[in-house]
């Protein structure tokens, strides 16, 4: 037993050496911390969506970048459940060291702790967004086999049976649930809303005709698209997305209305600004590398890199939509 | 069908190229390996692989990567006989029989036929994806909420053929695993249940340190309480008998048809096949009363299962681009890191290396065939080590794997209690296998049935308005009817004799 | 001895049997359109109270009535093996006097392992698995100190080595950063 005490008692005393050596920063030097992060570690990205949706397959996508340009092993550790809600509650709770950060989408994330039902463990000051990077808009889709045409065909078909046409929506208060909240309120009409655990298990409902129509991502859809088994009704977007050409959006057919998927990642609250900053700087060398842009595009998703001050203002102007449409009675 | 014969010669052809070898080789290895380890599941070592993968040629990543996957079905079993610790979920029935021919001095079995069973299932399960890939993937696709539902509930009346000598204990046994699995959110309206304001347990109790402490803690708590008996059965384990292995024939067979046909459908999970195999088992025996004593038909029916299960389970990977779990995701998303994009364009768009990949699954199968077999005296030598030694060894592996799940110490302390409460189980005679049935099953369909009447708004006639739900809810009502008939049977002779 | 301990259990089924059910009604039990996160718990905390009255009256009566009643239910063995020692008549006198050795070793194989969570992350991996193992050995199955603890150094070591470096496995090193 002593010749462990005396192992660390030599330990401590060559970690308070080597502290004393290296100066005593505390970080408030514009210089990022030097020692993030170190070289044995290895980082986790969480993801709190089920495998296979678009928050899976993009971290995918940007987990190798990351792991090059800061040079440790950065994994991926998919955390569903409750819209987000448990691996956003985990990702609160973890260490604010920089090794853990994860996604927290708006506008998905406001949604978990504007809702006092869901007595959600975390809030906006939770997290501290480094980055954003990416942004799709929301689509609706139908089967192949679907007689809906046009937005304008589901609308019709909803007013006339309220509360009938069943739409698949993936993370409860996610944007895609939000894009099927929007339509509903500006129109006064009622879906039957069902609740899948992520993108993945939304399309593979409607592929297999369980349920009439569902809102999902571009990202999400688009090789369902490509081969022919599902078709766009229309896209939430101000433009037309290049990747789904003949898709309208749906502001052409009269309804002016645009809801996207911020993929804001953050670390959680506490984590040492030069951290923030070095993990932030990292993320946009990584999104500019030649193979994210070519997955991006591939897959469907406009990158959008922002700061941490431009991400902590959109989160402020989403948690303003969230709230908005909460008031005007969507949930 | 000749055409796909063709199709799969020459991706034989390049399946058989040294690269390609080698991966699928190395594959094996790490899967196996993987496999062993308690909590390291393949999803994170496969995660952790892509990066290095994407450096050499796609399909010999990619040829590996699967590897991986099935390969850990072998892995898994080892710890599971030997050591009475599921490395990963799917092996937890295994613990049932298998541990207990171990005790009975018949390891080397037990492992054997689990590799056999194994080579079957997936070989079998393969020749599926070959030949009827197009078609039976429409077949996934007509699961939704309402099947799954009536699917899961089937699953689950096997709990009442789990049963065993007292059908309260049993009962008890399927409740708590209910109410274990019920903590955490709730998965439909984001209600917290049962967790008392602690965030840990928000995120629910982990299966894999639940089954851990179940099996594992809870025989080396039992064991260390009484270390005589830990002395003679396993230091002579009998050589392989084979005779043995060739008459669980119908077992591997019924197991082969359990694990590919619930591999078709996204979202089942591995251990949902070898539950409703083991059960399947114990209701076909002449002899169910052996189940629970090292009954080789509990061994060989799950273990092929499971090896046909996650073999079938690409399936819906290469045919529609569903993938139907974590690792699937993650294999996935490997593909889409190779350029290849899994789904109906993957074999219009890539056709010979999809042909590539699928041909490796054959080599793959044989290579774990060949690595394992002969392994089998070096795993039940581990039997030789003096226990008092052996079970330091498994605490330290248990300890790593449970907390290796989400570096979180909570994990370590759930395997821990549930290590107690298993030690109890096991004095008050109180069976361990409908708790896991329904700790696996009872969440999921409850979230089926939830979406099920999220379709249909409250209406509960979706649940037969499809053939496959109708045929399925057909047969729980049979099997609970038959079940309650025979209890109602034998309660009266009892009564009678009294 | 059995029966005292099915009547132990029994009450602590019932009494989470009563907390489930508490716990429940606090949750929606019933919405618009089916069962709400209440509603199965609440069915199951009260079969499974039902069930836990059910085996405290079986056990009420005395050993005499309840082993013919056994027998005449089921001829089949148990389903988990049991430990030969419980089989053999007469073992429950032996196991009657309280923290006789078999249970001492088990309750300080368990207090070992809860101080695994205690310390843990505070000491870190290495270190934590080494005071486990020495404890182990010498503590509870009286192995020679010498050979005790150098097994422990060595597998301690050796499965960070394992774990950590090569398996990449976050484990936790102490708090002085080893």
């Amino acid at each position: 037993m002593s010749k462990i005490t005396r192992t660390v008692r030599c330990m401590a005393a060559l970690a308070a050496v080597a502290l004393l050596a290296t100066g005593c920063s505390s970080g408030v030097t514009s210089k990022p911390a030097v020692t993030f992060p170190k070289a044995n570690k290895s980082i986790t990205m969480i993801v709190p969506f089920a495998p296979g949706g678009l928050t899976d397959i993009s971290a995918r996508v940007l987990a190798p970048a990351l792991a090059d340009e800061l040079g440790v092993t950065v994994e991926v550790v998919n955390k569903p459940g409750a819209s987000s809600q448990i691996g956003l509650t985990g990702l609160s709770q973890s260490k604010p060291d920089g090794y853990t950060f994860g996604y927290t989408l708006l506008p998905t994330t406001p949604n978990a702790y504007l809702d006092p039902a869901r007595k959600a463990a975390f809030d906006a000051d939770s997290f501290i967004g480094f980055a954003n990077y990416f942004s799709t808009p929301i689509v609706a889709v139908v089967n192949k086999d679907s007689k809906f045409k046009t937005v304008a065909d589901l609308v019709a078909a909803a007013k006339a049976n309220p509360a009938k046409v069943s739409v698949g929506t993936g993370a409860l208060g996610g944007p895609a649930d939000m894009g099927r909240v929007l339509l509903e309120q500006s129109t006064g009409i009622q879906f039957a809303n069902v609740q899948f655990d992520g993108g993945g298990p939304t399309n593979v409902a409607l592929l297999g005709g369980h349920i009439d129509a569902a809102f999902s991502s571009v990202p999400e859809v688009l090789q369902y698209v490509k081969s022919g088994q599902s078709r766009v009704l229309g896209v939430m977007s101000a433009e037309e997305v290049s990747l789904l050409p003949g898709a309208k959006t749906f502001k052409s057919e009269g309804f002016d209305l645009t809801m996207a998927s911020t993929g804001v990642i953050s670390v959680p609250a506490g984590t040492p600004k030069a951290i923030v900053e070095r993990l932030s700087e990292a993320t946009r060398v990584a999104m500019e590398t030649a193979e994210v842009i070519k997955k991006a595009d591939e897959l469907g998703f406009l990158l959008q890199y922002m700061t941490p001050d431009e991400v902590a203002k959109e989160w402020a102007a989403s948690e303003e939509q969230v709230r908005s449409i909460r008031a005007a009675g969507g949930k | 069908m000749s055409e796909s014969i063709e199709f799969l010669l020459q991706g034989l052809q390049i399946a058989l190229r040294p690269e390609n070898l080698i991966f699928a080789l190395i594959g094996c290895l790490l899967g196996t390996m993987v496999g062993v380890l308690p909590g390291i599941g393949p999803t994170a070592t496969t995660a952790m692989l892509i990066p290095i993968a994407a450096t050499f040629n796609p399909v010999a990543s990619i040829i590996m990567l699967c590897a991986i996957y099935y390969g850990a079905q072998y892995g898994g079993t080892i710890t599971s006989i030997l050591l009475n610790t599921p490395g990963e979920v799917a092996s937890a029935v295994t613990c049932l029989d298998g541990y207990q021919m171990a005790k009975r001095g018949r390891a080397a079995t037990a492992l054997a036929v689990s590799a056999v069973g194994s080579f079957v299932g997936g070989t079998i399960a393969t020749f599926g994806l070959v030949f009827l890939a197009l078609p039976l993937s429409s077949v996934a696709l007509r699961f939704g909420p309402a099947e799954f539902f009536a699917l899961l509930l089937f699953g689950l009346t096997l709990v009442v053929g789990l049963a065993g000598k007292s059908l309260k204990l049993a009962f008890i046994s399927a409740l708590l695993g209910a109410l274990i699995a019920s903590v955490g959110i709730d998965p439909v309206l984001g209600e917290p249940r049962f967790t008392f304001g602690s965030t840990q347990l928000l995120n629910g109790i982990g299966f894999i340190p639940v089954l851990m402490g179940l099996f594992g803690i809870s025989e080396i708590l039992t064991n260390v309480k009484n270390p005589e008996q830990m002395s003679s059965p396993l230091k002579q384990t009998e050589r392989t008998n084979w005779r043995a292995i060739a008459k669980t024939g119908p077992s591997i067979a019924r197991g082969t048809g359990v694990g590919f046909l619930l591999g078709l459908v996204p979202g089942v999970g591995a251990a949902v096949p070898t539950f409703i195999s083991y059960g399947l088992e114990k209701k076909v025996s002449k002899f169910p009363g052996r189940f629970g004593s090292g009954a080789i038909e509990g061994v060989a029916g799950p273990e092929t299962a499971n090896n046909a299960y996650a073999n079938a389970s690409i399936i819906p990977l290469f045919a529609l681009g569903i993938p139907a779990s974590a690792t699937l995701a993650v294999l996935m998303g490997a593909f889409l890191q190779n350029g290849l994009t899994p789904g109906p364009l993957l074999f219009v768009e890539h056709a010979d290396l999809a042909w590539a990949i699928i041909a490796s699954f054959f080599i793959g199968n044989v290579f774990l065939l060949v690595l394992n077999l002969p392994l089998i005296p070096a795993w039940v030598a581990i039997l030789k080590i003096p226990y008092s030694l052996l079970y330091g060894v498994i605490l330290v592996f248990s300890i790593v794997g449970a907390y290796a799940l989400r570096s979180d110490i909570f994990d370590i302390a759930v395997m821990l209690a549930f290590g107690v409460v298993g030690y109890w189980f096991k004095r008050l005679d109180i069976p361990l296998a409908p708790l896991c049935l329904t700790l696996i099953l009872a969440p999921m369909v409850e979230k089926a049935l939830r979406q099920s009447l999220s379709v249909s708004q409250g209406d509960p006639s979706i649940f037969i308005s499809s053939p496959i739900s109708i045929v399925l809810l057909l047969l729980s009502g049979t099997a609970i009817y038959a079940f309650v008939s025979k209890t109602v049977r034998t309660e009266h002779r009892v009564s009678v004799d009294e | 001895m059995n029966r005292r301990a099915y009547l132990i259990a029994a009450g602590l089924l019932l009494g989470l049997a009563v907390l489930v059910c508490a716990q429940s009604v606090t949750l929606v039990i019933w919405t618009p359109i089916g069962p709400g996160p209440g509603f199965f718990t609440v069915i199951m905390g009260g079969i499974l109270g039902i069930l836990a009255v059910a085996l405290a009256m079986e056990h009420r009566k005395k050993p005499a009535e309840v082993a013919s009643a056994e027998s005449a239910v089921d001829t089949t063995p148990s389903t988990d093996a049991e430990p030969a020692s419980n089989v053999v008549p007469g073992s429950d006198t032996k196991t009657g006097r309280r923290l006789n050795s078999g249970s001492r070793r088990v309750v300080l194989l368990f207090l070992g392992l809860a101080a695994v969570l205690v310390f843990f992350e505070l000491l870190g991996y290495r270190f934590t698995i080494f005071l486990l193992l020495a404890y182990l050995l010498v503590v509870i199955e009286k192995r020679r100190l010498i050979s005790s603890v150098a097994i422990a150094v060595v597998l301690s070591a050796a499965s960070f080595y394992v774990f950590s470096d090569l398996l990449s496995v976050p484990l936790p090193i102490s708090v002085v950063g080893i």
